[in-house]
């Protein structure tokens, strides 16, 4: 080992507690970069590696139920590996002493399906010959408690069958489900889902009936050509919705919460990153000014600046290897707390844990090369001097002056105690230090009290969307339904206002480009609906073919307000004009009147489900039920409950953040601190010889923290709301249009414990300087 | 035995040894001292020869490994370190060689601030503050920050800072030792003026033989003891 080599080893040594401040930051910029990307890349993998597994659909088709003789011929499609064949069809499970749960009946041909397989949790598949036996979604077992061996009631339509449960499995296709497919929030156990055997519908009939086409597709395979194709085959059916993969609700859902939380990360990251280079650059100028000397001496040993900056470079490097191993090791803390946390908000019933090489020698990549820049500019900026210079002239001590802006300021301190006026003064003194620390506290600060606007501004977005809104109960039907029965509804008690709605799938086209939509029809005056339009207008009442498309699907047809694109249905096509863009919680809406929707999806005078609204005091959801059409029965209160708790389970990410913003803040305020105390331990110890005590000596260390923590929580307000504000923009460019809200008690959740715990950052340097004797201050040359 | 009322300072078999590591430096050995009130004495020695010790001992800046020392009817070597804190606030005012001003204060903020520990009221630690810049000839520069100020005008701050509380004591460390010599005789001249005009003690310790002119003795130390004293001695074993 070079003697250059051995100096920087012990001057480390001498400045071990520094060291280990840059170390933990280091460490946790690393841990947060390596921890919520392997986090998000397990729980992909998790949805990924289980849908492959388990063989999820790339195309389901849906089509009103019809007899499979006469379902078209199937054979030779080319990229399609297999097909199967189901009926789906819901039904009302009656649990007892409980409200009635819906669910989504599948009748499967094979007791152990190709397409959307099983994994048994507990018991078996049904066998061939067991025409009662059903396999249950894990779901309905956890959130209902039903097991092996107990029996199920399952109401469809007017019919009950009582089925015998005789296994608990995972699918992918409900791998995470949805309350309702309008809404896109999935609540958890609101939805059951059964699976049986369709030799024992066929028996009843007399014939197969079959409603529902799943595919796989080879590997290679284009899926939209493959996609167009089976369309093609299948364009005499009357298909009610077309799911390719990617648009499948579970699917798309993990998809989507990923792709917000990506949002979020990247600023988290960038701050972490901003404030290694921070405390590293403040704790390498103060090493070379300690240390100005012996390098000018080694300078003029003969010591080329190359030499030298690699010295520190190397120290710098070790440091950064140290915090990256240590980043590393609490990665994997990180990445299973959030990835847990995320899985269990969202209803994912298992998280594979991915570990991830790559991502975490990009995190330790980026800290080092930050940690180096670091300690690169303020070496290189001595060494450019020559060697005389730089023995010669130690750096003068800062020179106070008032600034004339803050003469008012200027003559309040004055008024102070000289232990206040002293702190106050030494942060004047190191004027960029102060700022500096000040504006990385509060850029720490910031980002966690902006995650948290961020989130309470989507919650208050979509809570005031569906308070605004007027229904109580939304209800879908079974089955296109006549309007008149529709009215049946109003004569349950405590409906005030019914509002039927009505629909279906579509393709929509414009310009070579093909997008799959859910066309839903409303009464234009509805008054129990709101449609949000975010540009143009809303359609008008009458004849026109007017559309409210929501915008990623204007995105995906390349259309603009005013231009007119073709909606294909049933076999024909209908030009219908964009008059306005919608933002919905769920994405491929084209929103048109009423009347249109009748006359494009070919059901004239009836609806597919019906907005309810309840007088005061509410009344019972469950007795919707009682009537033969109704499917599913969704209360606005219940939505509201599930989203909120959707919400609460990305707080852990938030929490995440704001204990690591806090522990940063605290590490600068350290450094900060530490440093001021050992340029100032001269005066200090004069303080101490005229006679000040300790507390006086604490006072002024605590009159700079609390100055350093004050100014940045003040400064921490405005970066929250800017930095809020552009996360609101990026989720509403993403997802939904969200409303900016700052909610006083985000701040005070954030900034205060910050303005309580930060200053304890200056604990050790108190300590340091308390416990010296007067003498030993005065006298102080130590480096650390 | 009291000691006799016109004795500031007393000090019995003191000893100061350091310990680095294994190795025990002995700084003190059983020295004994008296320095009557109102005597002006200089400490003179060669670098390393214990006389900064000796000072800081007397300032209650340290404490002695053995024996006993007494400053103005108080026990300093066996107080709390509250009490020497007290202490040094009401009975010692120092000057040091490189002035220890707080560099962001100015120049009569730095005086007040010695007065400020002590029961005066805000107005007379103002009349205080400028009675002294004054007396050391620094009624111009009250606002100044001790970067604005030369090496000597730094000094007289200093001293203006040690004697406005007008304590018994002043102890003084090399206070010329970082000016040159015109200047450092002018600073000796304010300081041996003031003493006399407020007829404090003052100990000062130099390795400059030149002012010794200015003590009313001269104790030469060597090795940590007290080797000669001249002049005028009030008390002196």
């Amino acid at each position: 080992m070079t003697r250059l080599r051995i100096k920087m080893t012990r001057d480390l040594w001498h400045m071990k507690w520094r060291a280990l401040a840059i170390i933990l930051t280091l460490a946790s910029g690393v841990a947060v970069y390596a921890g919520f990307y392997m986090g998000i890349l397990s729980l992909l993998w998790t949805r990924d590696s289980i849908y492959r597994e388990l063989h999820f659909a790339d195309l389901e088709v849906r089509f009103l139920p019809d007899d499979a003789r006469n379902l078209p011929d199937l054979s030779r499609l080319d990229g399609v590996t297999r097909i199967e064949r189901r009926l789906v069809y819901p039904g009302i499970v009656r649990p007892a002493g409980k409200p009635p749960i819906s669910v989504v009946m599948t009748s499967l041909e094979v007791p152990t399906p190709g397409i959307h397989s099983f994994k048994f949790l507990a018991g078996r598949p049904f066998r061939a010959d067991e025409l009662d036996a059903v396999v249950i979604d894990a779901s309905l077992a956890s959130y209902h408690g039903y097991r092996v061996g107990d029996t199920v009631d399952i109401k469809v339509g007017e019919a009950i069958y009582h089925r015998r449960v005789v296994g608990v499995a995972i699918t992918p296709e409900y791998f995470v489900s949805t309350s309702n497919p309008t809404y896109f929030v999935p609540e958890r156990g609101s939805l059951g889902f059964i699976f049986g055997n369709l030799e024992a519908m066929s028996d009843a009939l007399g014939f197969t009936l079959v409603n529902d086409l799943v595919f796989l597709f080879d590997a290679s395979a284009d899926p939209a050509l493959v996609k167009q194709q089976v369309l093609t085959r299948l364009k005499k059916l009357n298909i009610e919705q077309v799911s390719p993969r990617d648009r499948h609700f579970s699917y798309q859902y993990v998809q989507l919460q990923l792709e917000s939380t990506r949002v979020f990360i990247p600023a988290l990251v960038t701050v972490l990153m901003a404030l290694t280079f921070i405390v590293v650059s403040i704790n390498v100028s103060r090493m070379i000014a300690v240390e100005r000397r012996q390098i000018g001496g080694l300078m003029a040993l003969g010591y080329g600046p190359r030499r030298l900056l690699g010295a520190y470079l190397e120290a710098s490097l070790l440091l950064g290897l140290i915090g990256g191993l240590l980043g590393i090791a609490f990665s994997f803390w990180v990445r299973d707390f959030f990835a847990g946390a995320s899985a269990r908000s969202m209803g994912m019933p298992e998280v594979r844990m991915t570990t991830d090489a790559l991502t975490m020698l990009r995190g330790v990549g980026y800290e080092v090369a930050v940690a180096l820049v670091a300690t690169a500019i303020p070496v290189l900026r001595l060494l450019r001097l020559p060697a005389q210079q730089v023995i010669r002239e130690s750096p003068s001590p800062p020179v106070f002056r008032s600034a004339p802006a803050l003469r008012g300021i200027a003559s309040l301190v004055q008024r102070l105690p000289t232990s206040y006026r002293y702190g106050l003064r030494n942060l004047t003194r190191q004027r960029v230090r102060t700022a500096v620390t000040v504006a990385s506290i509060a850029l720490a600060l910031g980002v966690a009290t902006a995650y948290r606007l961020s989130l309470i501004s989507l919650n208050s977005t979509m809570s005031s969307w569906l308070e605004n809104d007027r229904w109580s109960l939304a209800v879908d039907f079974l089955y296109p339904v006549l309007l008149e029965r529709v009215q049946e509804l109003s004569m349950m008690p405590s409906v005030t206002q019914t509002e039927p709605y009505l629909s279906c799938y579509v393709q929509t086209q414009a310009g070579g480009r093909v997008g799959d939509s859910n066309l839903v029809g409303i009464d234009p005056d509805a008054r129990l609906i709101n449609v949000i339009v975010v540009e143009g207008r809303k359609f008008r009442p009458g004849p026109e073919r007017e559309a409210v498309l929501t915008r990623e699907l204007a995105r995906r047809l390349g259309v603009a307000v005013g231009d007119v694109f073709q909606v294909e249905a049933m076999g024909e096509t209908y030009p219908v004009r964009l008059v306005g863009l919608s933002w919905a919680a769920v994405a491929g809406l084209s929103i048109v009147p009423f009347a249109v929707a009748q006359d494009i999806c070919q059901f004239p005078d009836k609806a597919t489900g019906a907005y309810l609204e309840l007088g005061k005091g509410g009344g019972d959801d469950a007795r919707a039920y009682d009537l033969e059409f109704v499917g599913k029965v969704l209360a606005k209160r219940d939505l509201l409950t599930q989203l909120r708790a959707v919400l609460s389970g990305t707080i852990v990410l938030l929490d995440l953040s704001t204990a690591v913003s806090l522990f940063v803040g605290t590490l600068v305020i350290l450094t900060s601190i530490n440093l001021s105390v050992l340029e100032n331990e001269r005066d200090f110890g004069t303080l101490q010889a005229l006679g000040y005590s300790r507390r006086h000596i604490a006072t002024a260390v605590l009159t700079e923290a609390g100055v350093y923590a004050a100014g940045a929580v003040l400064l921490s307000i405005p970066i929250a709301a800017l930095i809020s504000v552009y996360l609101n923009e990026r989720m509403s460019a993403a997802w939904i249009q969200v409303q900016n809200t700052f909610s006083p008690g985000v701040f005070a959740g954030v900034l205060g414990p910050a303005l309580v715990l930060i200053p304890l950052g200056c604990y050790p340097g108190i300590r340091h300087v308390v416990s010296r004797a007067a003498l030993a201050s005065i006298r102080s040359r130590i480096l650390d | 035995m009291s000691p006799p009322q016109n004795t500031l300072v007393e000090m019995d078999g003191v000893a100061k040894s350091y310990r680095t590591g294994d190795i025990v430096a002995q700084v003190l050995r059983d020295v004994d001292l008296r320095i009557a009130r109102n005597e002006f004495v200089v400490m003179f020695g060669v670098s390393g020869c214990g006389k900064t010790t000796l000072l800081n001992l007397i300032g209650a800046l340290d404490v002695p490994s053995a024996g006993t020392i007494v400053v103005d009817g108080e026990c300093i070597s066996s107080m709390t370190e509250r009490a020497r804190t007290r202490f040094r606030a009401t009975k010692v005012g120092f000057v040091f060689q490189f002035y220890n001003l707080l560099p962001t204060l100015t120049a009569l903020e730095n005086v007040e601030a010695a007065l400020e520990i002590l029961p005066l009221d805000s107005s007379e630690i103002r009349r205080r503050g400028i009675h002294y810049l004054s007396a050391v000839g620094m009624e111009d520069k009250l606002a100044k920050f001790p970067a604005q100020l030369s090496g000597g005008e730094q000094q007289r701050v200093a001293i203006a800072r040690a004697l406005a509380k007008e304590p018994p004591l002043i102890l003084a460390d090399e206070p010329t030792g970082n000016l040159d010599e015109g200047t450092g005789l002018e600073v000796m001249r304010v300081m041996s003026d003031l003493r006399r005009r407020t007829r404090a003690t003052m100990v000062v310790v130099t390795h400059n033989p030149r002012l010794t002119t200015f003590a009313d003795r001269v104790l030469r130390i060597e090795r940590g003891q007290i080797q000669k004293t001249c002049g005028s001695a009030a008390d002196n074993p």
